[in-house]
């Protein structure tokens, strides 16, 4: 896509852009779709992992829209609503476009609130007005729009409705000018804060409430942008003031908000209108409860697995590594290649066996791109069905034991399909605890689509008990790390709090959207790791270290695990790929080389080993070298001591010997 | 010798189960787990007998026995209850606080319980939220 992509990071000074502010599932990302078309960029905000969508406003010639994430209120307590107010204070915006959920006014308002105070031109829009008045709600938008002194422009994205108003109510915007007024020690504080502040992104006043909230964002960017001794009065202005209030300073702030907001809704809010008692609320309602929701997640997770894992992971791969990149492309390309360079070394490393293209590209086109395609559509529909919160909540009992909560559900079951695209919807958890957890897990006990199939086939080929012993043990450690790894990472298990949004079918455009946006950053970000990945082995390889490595592993293979010495090749494929490994443990057992005994030790081990580079790549990628190496660190000698140890129980009982 | 009192689902007949005249002359009586009213001849599961009764009706339970400790908690609730919020209790991290009061579920908001297990989950105004436990313990209502 050629699209206007903006330096992340860098402040905008000129040009002008409008943040998109709001709380979750109010539409947002369908009224930026309606907003911007197709010229749109997706990326991770400096420093985080969380997505931001940048796109061209249609009618708006040189404005540039921000998608961020859903805030509840300030100060932001995920990561996601971090990145959120650091568009806010970082990125020179033109104005602000909140959009809020019709149906629930109070709530919208009182982000408005906070919105307002910071004095940026802002609109609100209120969206999903077609379901508000459906339901029976009436607003008295003109009264509403005269006490905020803001437009307010109701729409509809699902319908298209509004947005013209919405457009032009945007280029017309002028800074709001609503004052509240909070307790008066607070206020003093404020005005003391006030005086230090100049050419602040937003209004000095909100600037100032932020920081006495102890709001981090706000507190990063005073501590930035003023000198040190400034900064330290500010501090200890701040404690002077915790000592005098009775409550903590951000509650005080809250609940004078929450004051004004109930005065306005009591005078904007004619009717509140009815529960809606449609199928999606019908089906809502069955999805979470034990027994239905079972029966329903069941299906979800057939049909996921089933889309993935092998519709993706099978058939598509099939089509594209076997046919397309196997018989058609590779073989005439490295023949060509060979033809034309005069250095083999050269031809080598393109495409040769650890070549940049035959495997780095190929890797990343034929064997992981139809993969992520279809995760990707998936999960957005997924996602934009408000499906997801209701699916932690039917397996928060599980994840409780593992010391986490039922949002981990969702990359733990995609796990079973890739284990790359898993550790890349870890994302999805609130904190990097949780996601260092889940990320642990998904790299030592849970196998891929690709391994589970070799796996199963040699496992079956033994006896049924072999395959309980196998998912037995496997289990068994998923259980025992994610306890004692929970109970080791420093910070609390966060107790499952989601809003459940109304069912609702996800509007295609959205979802095709969101997909396209992400597999265009998947092509710029991920696969130039594939590639550099490839060139590391390409240099193992020729150095020789590789064989070296090979030889080095056959005492602890023969000698530790029990196996024949052969299997030290399959252990290293494995980690090139998953199932290579697996395929590899196939060959020697077709062959008649391995017991039975040796085959599940040796299927234990490849399981618990370290799944393949790519999804090591993503964790780096997604946790930062210090958490990749520490992670390979706990599951390399976990793998092999399992193994070793199992080796010796069966052994010892006599099992398959 | 057990009696075993059983109140007929079909007509509200009272009768013994151990005492079922027709029942004792049945060849497949000793591991029969159904039971017929002799009144008016409908069928039911003799659950104290069926361990695969006894899992099914805890799984269609809609919700565990409330504790008894948290009166006045959003937990005490059965589904279907209406209340009205009193307070947020000060043992609720101030986070959690702050965002539970920024979804409207403030002191003086009317709320509709849907259901306790396996999370509590509540409806107001047009929102619905789901609570683990020891959050919905948190949340002090007093019912309508």
């Amino acid at each position: 896509m050629s699209c206007h992509a903006i330096p992340a990071g860098a402040a905008l000074t000129s040009d002008g852009s409008v943040a998109m502010v709001g709380q979750p599932n109010v539409g947002k990302s369908a009224l930026f779709q309606r907003l911007t078309g197709q010229y749109v960029t997706v990326s991770n905000y400096p420093g985080t992992t969380v997505e931001i969508m940048r796109g061209r406003a249609r009618d708006l010639p040189n404005l540039t829209l921000v998608d961020t994430p859903g805030i509840v209120t300030f100060p932001p307590q995920s990561e996601d609503e971090i990145a959120t107010e650091r568009v806010l204070l970082d990125e020179s915006l033109r104005a602000i476009l909140q959009v809020g959920d019709a149906k629930n006014i109070r709530r919208t308002l009182l982000l408005t609130v906070q919105l307002a105070e910071m004095g940026l031109p802002m609109v609100l829009a209120l969206n999903m007005m077609d379901e508000a008045l459906d339901r029976g709600v009436r607003l008295d938008l003109a009264g509403l729009s005269a006490r905020l002194a803001l437009p307010v422009v109701p729409t509809s994205a699902v319908r298209g409705q509004g947005i013209q108003e919405l457009t032009e109510a945007l280029l017309s915007t002028q800074p709001p000018r609503l004052h509240i007024s909070y307790h008066t020690d607070i206020e003093q504080a404020v005005a003391a804060i006030c005086d230090g502040l100049s050419a602040t992104p937003i209004s000095p006043r909100s600037l100032a409430l932020l920081f006495l909230s102890r709001d981090t964002v706000a507190e990063s960017w005073l501590h930035q942008h003023l000198p040190d001794h400034t900064y330290r009065a500010l501090c200890s202005r701040r404690r002077q003031l915790e000592q005098t209030l009775t409550e903590p300073v951000a509650a005080s702030i809250q609940k004078t908000r929450l004051a004004f907001v109930q005065q306005l809704v009591d005078n904007v809010l004619l009717q509140p209108g009815t529960e809606a008692t449609g199928i999606g609320q019908r089906l809502g309602l069955l999805a979470t409860r034990p027994l239905t929701g079972t029966l329903i997640l069941l299906g979800v997770l057939a049909a996921l697995y089933w889309f993935v894992g092998l519709f993706g992971a099978g058939t598509l791969v099939d089509l594209l590594e076997n046919w397309l990149f196997g018989t058609i492309i590779n073989p005439r390309l490295s023949a060509w290649v060979y033809q034309l360079s005069p250095f083999p070394f050269l031809s080598d490393f393109l495409v040769g066996e650890y070549g940049l293209w035959t495997m780095g590209m190929t890797y990343a086109l034929a064997l992981i791109l139809p993969i992520v395609t279809t995760f990707f559509l998936a999960f957005g529909i997924m996602e934009d069905s408000g499906y997801l919160p209701r699916l932690a909540v039917l397996s928060n009992r599980l994840f409780r034991a593992l010391g986490l909560n039922g949002k981990a559900v969702l990359p733990m079951v995609l796990g079973l399909g890739c284990v790359t695209m898993a550790t890349l919807t870890t994302r999805v958890l609130e904190n990097r605890r949780d996601r260092l957890l889940v990320t642990l897990l998904l790299a030592l006990a849970i196998p891929c689509s690709a391994q589970l199939g070799v796996v199963m086939g040699m496992l079956a080929g033994i006896s049924f008990t072999a395959t309980l012993m196998w998912a037995g043990v496997v289990f068994l450690i998923l259980l025992f790390v994610g306890r004692l790894a929970a109970r080791l990472l420093p910070g609390q298990r966060t107790p499952l709090l989601v809003e459940l949004p109304p069912l609702r079918p996800p509007l295609p455009g959205n979802v095709l959207l969101k997909t396209l946006a992400r597999l265009e950053w998947y092509l710029k970000e991920v696969v130039p790791l594939f590639l550099l990945g490839t060139a590391l082995l390409f240099i193992l390889d020729k150095t020789g270290l590789l064989q070296t490595i090979i030889e080095a592993g056959r005492p602890l293979v023969s000698g530790w695990l029990g196996l024949p010495p052969e299997t030290s090749a399959a252990f290293l494929m494995g980690f090139l790929r998953r199932d290579f490994g697996a395929a590899g443990l196939f060959l020697l057992a077709s062959q008649g080389l391995l017991k039975p005994a040796q085959t599940v030790v040796a299927i234990v081990t490849i399981t618990l080993f370290i799944p393949c580079i790519a999804s090591v790549m993503m964790i780096v990628k997604e946790r930062g070298w210090r958490s990749a190496a520490g992670i390979v660190a706990i599951v390399f000698p976990l793998a092999f001591l399992v193994g070793g140890l199992l080796n010796r129980i069966l052994l010892t009982i006599g099992w398959g010997v | 010798m057990n009696r075993e009192t059983v109140i007929c689902s079909m007509c509200g007949h009272r009768f013994n189960a151990d005492q079922l005249g027709a029942c004792h002359t049945c060849p497949l009586h000793k591991s029969c787990n159904l039971l017929c009213c002799p009144y008016c001849g409908y069928q039911m599961v003799h659950v104290r007998r069926s361990r695969l009764a006894r899992l099914a009706s805890r799984l269609l339970a809609r919700s565990p026995q409330p504790r008894t400790s948290t009166s006045g908690s959003l937990v005490t609730l059965p589904p279907g209850r209406t209340a009205r919020v009193v307070a947020l209790a000060p043992s609720l991290p101030p986070a959690r606080q702050a965002y539970l009061q920024a979804c409207g579920l403030v002191p003086g908001c009317q709320i509709r319980i849907v259901q306790q297990s396996p999370v509590t989950v509540v409806r107001f105004d047009h929102t619905e939220l789901a609570l683990e436990r020891e959050l919905a313990e948190a949340v002090q209502v007093e019912s309508d």
